[in-house]
C-alpha cells in the first residue's frame, strides 16, 4: 500500500512538473499528428504494391510502420527513462532529499519512471488513433488483449537494458554509450521502419538478439495478423528468455553500483 | 580519501548538539552517514538504539533532515505541493498528510506561502520549508546542515530562535547542528563536538567545550597565511 502510495506520488509530482511546461506537453501531442501524416505520405509510395515482405502483416505498409513507430517507442524510453531519473535528480540536486526518506534507490529509479512510461503509453494510443481517425488503418480481428500482454512483457525486457543503463550512469555519472548502441541497432535492424525478413542473412541473425525484434513480430501478428497467444508464441518466446538472462544481470549490475556509490559518497554527485 | 576517522561520539536523546568543523572538516559527511545517505567502510552507527547500517529503513523513519541545498525541492511546484509529494515519501496516506502538512504550516507560520511556487519563495522561506519537510514524519531526531547559510542576519535569528524554543523546547526533539559559525552553535547548542580532518578533536557540554573551540579555531586561524 505504501509502495503504491509512492508511486502514485511520484506520478502526481512529474505530471504536475510536465504540465507547468505546457508549450512543451502540446507539442509532443501535436508532434504525434505530424510523425503519423509524414508515414501516410511515405506508406502511399507503396500504395497498389504487392511486397512480398509484408505479406505476413497484412501486405500494407502504413498499418506496419505505424505499430512499429508506436511500440519502439517504449524502447526508447525505456533505455533511457532509468537512467535519466538518476542524472536529473543528481543534477536538480533533488536526489539527496529522496534519499533520506524511507524509500528504496531501486524504488526511487523505477516510481521516477513511471510517468515517462504513462506518457508514452498516451502517445501509443494517440499514434494508433490518429493513424485510424484520420488516415483510415483499420485492425480487424486485431487481438488486443495480447497485444497488452505482449506489451507488458515487452516493457520489462526493455526495461533491463534501461536498468543496466542506469547503473553505467550511477557508476561513472555519464550516460552509458552502449544504450545509444543498443537503440540505434534496434532501429536498424529490429524491424521497425521494414520488415526483418529484408535484411541480409547474417543481419537477420543478430536481430534476434534484440528483444525489440521479438516484440515488434509478436504485436504485428496480434494486431494486424490477428494471431492468438499460441500463434505468436515464437516470438514471445524469445521475449521471455531474453528477459530470463538480462533481468537477473541488468538487476545485479544495478545493486553493485549502487552500494558503490553509497560507499564512496557519490551518490547525488555529478 | 578518507573523509572520517575513527569518529566515536554519543548524542544524548533530547538535546541540541553542534556539530562544529572548519570547511571540508567531515560534518555534513557524519550527518549523511547518521542520515544512511552515505554506508562508511567500517564501524557502527546506532540511531535511537536502530543499526543505521542494518536497518536504514527503520533509522530513516526516525530522523528527519534539514537540507541546506535549496536545489532538494522541486521548482515547479508550490510548497504545499512539495511538502505533499516528500508526505507521500515517508508513508503518509492523503487525509494524515493534508492535516501534517495544514499543521506544520500553521505551526511555522508559512501561511499563504504554501500555495507560491517554490521558486518564488525568499531564501528564509525555503528555509522554513526545509524544515516542514524534515518534520513531516514527526521524527525524534532532527539532522540540520548549516541551518542558517544564506540568511541574512534577521531571518538567521529567527532561524535559531525556531530550533532552541521550538523544535528542541516545545517538541523535546534531539538535533544536531552541523555548522562552522561559533555564535550560531554557541546560540541553540547544549553540547558541542569538533571535528577537524574526519578526526574528533573535542566534545563535552558547551559551557566547556566551546571556549576550547574557540580557541582551536583561532589558532588555525593564525596558522594560516592571510
Amino acid at each position: 500500500m505504501s509502495a503504491l502510495r509512492k508511486a502514485w506520488a511520484f506520478l502526481v509530482k512529474d505530471f504536475r512538473i510536465d504540465l507547468s511546461y505546457r508549450l512543451s506537453f502540446a507539442g509532443n501531442l501535436v508532434f504525434v499528428l505530424f510523425m503519423v501524416s509524414a508515414f501516410y505520405f511515405l506508406a502511399r509510395m507503396f500504395e497498389g504494391q504487392d511486397l512480398p515482405a509484408l505479406r505476413p502483416y497484412g501486405g500494407s505498409y502504413f498499418p506496419f510502420v505505424l505499430t512499429g513507430v508506436a511500440f519502439s517507442s517504449y524502447l526508447g524510453v525505456a533505455v533511457r527513462a532509468f537512467a535519466e531519473t538518476i542524472r536529473s535528480a543528481q543534477v536538480m540536486g533533488t536526489l539527496e532529499a529522496l534519499l533520506v526518506t524511507p524509500t528504496s534507490v531501486g524504488q526511487i529509479v523505477v516510481f521516477s519512471s513511471l510517468y515517462a512510461f504513462l506518457a508514452t503509453s498516451l502517445r501509443v494510443v494517440l499514434t494508433l488513433a490518429a493513424g485510424a481517425l484520420f488516415f483510415g488503418v483499420r485492425f480487424p480481428g486485431a487481438n488486443w488483449g495480447g497485444a497488452v500482454l505482449v506489451l507488458a512483457l515487452s516493457v520489462v525486457a526493455f526495461s533491463c537494458l534501461g536498468i543496466f543503463s542506469a547503473s553505467v550512469v550511477l557508476a561513472f555519472k555519464r550516460a552509458d554509450p552502449s544504450s545509444g548502441l543498443v537503440q540505434g541497432l534496434s532501429y536498424l535492424l529490429g524491424g521497425v521502419y521494414y520488415p526483418v525478413a529484408v535484411l541480409p542473412e547474417w543481419a537477420q541473425l543478430v536481430a534476434q538478439v534484440l528483444p525489440i525484434t521479438h516484440a515488434l513480430e509478436a504485436v504485428r501478428r496480434l494486431l494486424l495478423g490477428g494471431a492468438s497467444l499460441a500463434e505468436a508464441a515464437g516470438p514471445i518466446l524469445g521475449l521471455v528468455i531474453f528477459t530470463a538472462v538480462a533481468g537477473p544481470l541488468s538487476l545485479t549490475l544495478f545493486w553493485l553500483a549502487v552500494r558503490r556509490v553509497r560507499r564512496d559518497g557519490s551518490l547525488s554527485q555529478f | 580519501m578518507q573523509a572520517l576517522d575513527g569518529i566515536d561520539l554519543c548524542v544524548p536523546a533530547g538535546s541540541v548538539s553542534g556539530l562544529l568543523g572548519p570547511n571540508g572538516s567531515g560534518k555534513t559527511t557524519l550527518l549523511r552517514v547518521l542520515a544512511t545517505s552515505l554506508l562508511p567502510d567500517q564501524g557502527e552507527v546506532r540511531v535511537l538504539g536502530r543499526d543505521a547500517l542494518r536497518v536504514p529503513n527503520q533509522v530513516r523513519r526516525l530522523v528527519g533532515v534539514v537540507l541546506s541545498d535549496e536545489r532538494s525541492f522541486y521548482w515547479r511546484l508550490t510548497a504545499r505541493q512539495n511538502l505533499m509529494f516528500f508526505a507521500a515519501l515517508h508513508g503518509l496516506d492523503g487525509r494524515r498528510a493534508r492535516a501534517r502538512v495544514a499543521e506544520l504550516g500553521g505551526w511555522l507560520g508559512l501561511g499563504p506561502e504554501l500555495d507560491k511556487p517554490f521558486r518564488n519563495l525568499s531564501t528564509g522561506w525555503r528555509h522554513r520549508l526545509a524544515i516542514a519537510r524534515a518534520l513531516l514524519a514527526d521524527p525524534p531526531v532532527l539532522l540540520m546542515d548549516e541551518p542558517t547559510a544564506g540568511l541574512d542576519p534577521a531571518a538567521a535569528e529567527r532561524a535559531r530562535r525556531l530550533l532552541r524554543e521550538r523544535l528542541a523546547g516545545e517538541l523535546g526533539r534531539t538535533v544536531l547542528v552541523a555548522s562552522h559559525n561559533l555564535d550560531e552553535v554557541r546560540a541553540v547548542c547544549d553540547r558541542v563536538a569538533l571535528v577537524h580532518q574526519g578526526r574528533l578533536r573535542l566534545e563535552g557540554p558547551a559551557a566547556e567545550a566551546l571556549p576550547r573551540a574557540a580557541e582551536w579555531f583561532a589558532a588555525q586561524a593564525a596558522e594560516e597565511p592571510a
